[in-house]
């Protein structure tokens, strides 16, 4: 390319930062439609008119891939206008707010001309002053390094406006679209039977939603927040979407320590849901790491001033002296309380805990807290509710403690299939993090509410541990469960005693219900999902959750 | 820098050994011809070396001045080129300023040299010419 460019660079970076909210806005519009449209088809029955069976015929094959459709060309848009923008930051910023190319090369020209001349000079000079020659030499080299530094620049700047491929993805998505928008307005509805005729329509814009078409459209996702190596590692975040991302996580934090968290859960887009989700599971073994090395340091740290086992004996001396009683401030925000060595929660009301209630995405928040945990979740329906019991069991504190704990929760019972909860352990999230349906995600933000009244059960709790010691108590009636010791370590050299990771941890409980009908619910759940469960005599049910 | 200096003065030197050394055979009573003869190869040496210092300076100042005008016509093609300000070709103008001012520093130092040299020159000139008077005149005594 040889013609004259020029360019308000300033003005296209705010021009581009536009498009990018715009397309942003546009890409959300069009996923609460996509989302809404795959409720239809999931939600709605078939068959009970032509009429009505036509409808979501339409819908299923030919809306629903329509928005679909539009919203891969709305992502692959926003990808295109942020590698504009990185391509404009790159090619055109380095030569300042406006880039006029004809300007540039006499610039570069005015540079080797003087540059010449000094050469020149330097010639002429040198029997009269070999000093001012040198430098007069040393003036023409840095006026010619300059010419070439600025010839660069332009030939970059040039590569940018020659450049036909930078909205190349979102530009293959023209001729589906156009096939897609004829399709469309060739739909016709039977004014007098109210079917609607797709049968002549051309359909060959629809595209399969595969496993790799999830793929890519996660991705696309993802990208729209953050920047990716190619492992899908987070590398940043995008110009514009610090803010969002920041609020994002600040609702991941909300869930741990302060109440309101599931209200905005409830807003979040799927995209906002997926990218959180992604986010923490990313993030979250980083800080895991972290903490680690920093409680390595703290122990070494103790060790020098005093014995772990010591430091062990005086938390069980803190522990006894406390004796359950509400620790102000802990107990009632974070439920809770010690005694005898053992760190456990109390059903409290107000706590964090049970006003957030739990679903499965917080897992993914508990490594941020230093838990390695292990965890089985069965659900089922009984009485019009939905609930969710729930045991983990491993280490906590980056490994300080060991325990488990036991909880029930309880939602409304869903009624569409769109509302149901999508069976998936943490394990199964993580292996599949790359090709999760939106169904998949929302279902992983689905908030359960603590179980109160009669659906909470009284509960006892027995940590089994690969070592001596294990931990056993009765937690009494609540909805959760929590029991937790210090690893004890060895006297000589600090080390913690075997037996006590996270593969040698597992929990039991007794559970009793005082509704039958409920009772019998989970146990044929529990058995189910292939847990050992067992009643006695009294009705209380033996749930062994071992590995 | 020491190299163009000592060259400078040597030149000098050299040629007011020469005078030296005429002064000295000169004492053998020589002829008015020969003392004019001597007189004038000295002052022509002396006036060569006057005139090569005057263009030295000359070619000093040319460079400063052509490493001026450089500075003015790149800034004034980036000011057409960058209209609303370049911070690059400003870090660039800014290098070479500096560099252009250790320049003028430079040949304002071999300036003076020069310009001391001509004076010491201009000094040999006299005293040549107050020499030769004197011999002269000691050839009018003694015929």
């Amino acid at each position: 390319m040889t013609g004259t460019m020029k360019a308000h660079v300033l003005r296209l970076q705010i021009d581009l930062a536009n498009d990018v909210h715009a397309a942003n806005g546009a890409s959300d519009e069009a996923g609460v439609q996509e989302s809404a449209l795959d409720d239809i088809v999931m939600d709605s029955a078939s068959g009970e008119s032509l009429a009505y069976a036509s409808m979501r015929d339409y819908i299923s094959r030919v809306r629903h891939p329509a928005i679909s459709l539009q919203r891969d060309f709305l992502l692959a848009y926003v990808g295109d206008l942020y590698s504009d923008q990185g391509q404009v930051a790159e090619k055109l910023s380095p030569l300042g707010p406006v880039v006029d190319t004809d300007g540039v090369t006499q610039s570069i020209g005015e540079r080797q001309l003087w540059a010449d001349g000094c050469y020149d000079r330097a010639r002429d000079i040198r029997a009269w002053s070999p000093v001012v020659s040198d430098a007069l030499c040393l003036v023409g080299d840095m006026l010619r390094g300059q010419a070439d530094g600025l010839q660069r620049r332009l030939d970059a700047a040039m590569e940018y406006f020659s450049d036909k491929g930078i909205y190349a993805d979102s530009i293959s998505y023209v001729d589906a679209l156009r096939c897609q928008q004829e399709a469309l307005s060739s739909v016709r509805r039977n004014p007098i039977t109210g079917v609607i005729d797709i049968a002549g329509l051309d359909l060959s814009w629809v595209v399969r939603h595969d496993e790799e078409w999830q793929r890519r459209r996660n991705r696309a996702t993802l990208e729209r927040y953050f920047t990716l190596d190619a492992n899908g590692d987070i590398t940043g975040v995008r110009p514009g979407m610090q803010g969002r991302v920041d609020e994002l996580l600040d609702i991941a934090w909300k869930s741990l320590t302060e109440g309101g968290a599931s209200e905005e859960i409830a807003r979040l887009t799927p995209d906002e849901r997926y990218a959180l989700l992604y986010a923490l599971i990313k993030v979250s073994p980083q800080i895991d790491e972290l903490e680690h090395a920093a409680l390595q340091a703290s122990l070494q740290e103790l060790a020098g001033m005093t014995s772990l086992s010591d430091l062990e004996s005086r938390i069980v001396d803190i522990s006894n002296a406390i004796g359950g009683a509400d620790i102000p401030l802990v107990t009632s925000w974070l439920s809770f309380t010690t005694d005898g060595g053992i760190f456990y929660s109390k059903d409290v009301d107000g706590s964090v805990q049970k006003r957030n209630g739990f679903g499965d995405w917080i897992e993914f928040a508990g490594p941020a807290l230093g838990m390695d945990l292990d965890t089985h979740i069965t659900t089922f329906v009984y009485d019009g509710k939905e609930y969710r019991i729930q045991s983990w069991d491993g280490t906590y504190g980056a490994g300080l403690f060991y325990g488990g704990e036991i909880a029930v929760y309880t939602r409304d019972a869903p009624t569409l299939p769109s509302e149901q909860h999508m069976d998936m352990s943490p394990q199964d999230i993580i292996d599949n993090l790359e090709t999760l349906t939106p169904q998949q995600t929302r279902s992983i933000f689905i908030t359960y509410e603590p179980a109160t009244g009669s659906d909470a059960p009284d509960m006892h709790i027995h940590v089994n541990t690969g070592g001596k010691r294990s931990i056993r108590r009765s937690a009494g009636k609540g909805y959760w469960t929590f029991d937790s010791k210090f690893v004890p370590r060895n006297p000589t050299n600090g080390y913690p005693k075997p037996g006590y990771t996270q593969e040698d941890i597992s929990v039991t409980g007794t559970v009793s219900f005082e509704d039958e009908g409920l009772r019998d619910a989970a146990r044929a759940a529990l058995e189910r999902d292939g847990v050992d469960v067992r009643e006695q005599g009294d009705g209380s049910l033996v749930i062994g959750w071992d590995k | 820098m020491t190299v163009g200096k000592n060259r400078a003065f040597s030149q000098t030197r050299s040629m007011c050994a020469d005078n030296d050394r005429w002064d000295h055979d000169r004492r053998g009573a020589c002829s008015v011809d020969e003392l004019r003869h001597a007189h004038e190869r000295v002052m022509m040496r002396l006036e060569d070396r006057e005139g090569e210092l005057r263009r030295g300076m000359r070619e000093l100042d040319g460079a400063c001045e052509f490493v001026h005008a450089a500075m003015s016509g790149v800034a004034a093609s980036d000011e057409l080129a960058f209209p609303q300000g370049n911070k690059l070709a400003q870090e660039m103008r800014d290098t070479l300023q500096e560099t252009a001012g250790s320049l003028v520093a430079e040949a304002r130092e071999a300036r003076e040299r020069m310009e001391h040299e001509l004076r010491s020159v201009r000094q040999h000139m006299d005293e040549e010419d107050k020499r030769y008077a004197r011999a002269l005149l000691d050839a009018d005594e003694e015929g």
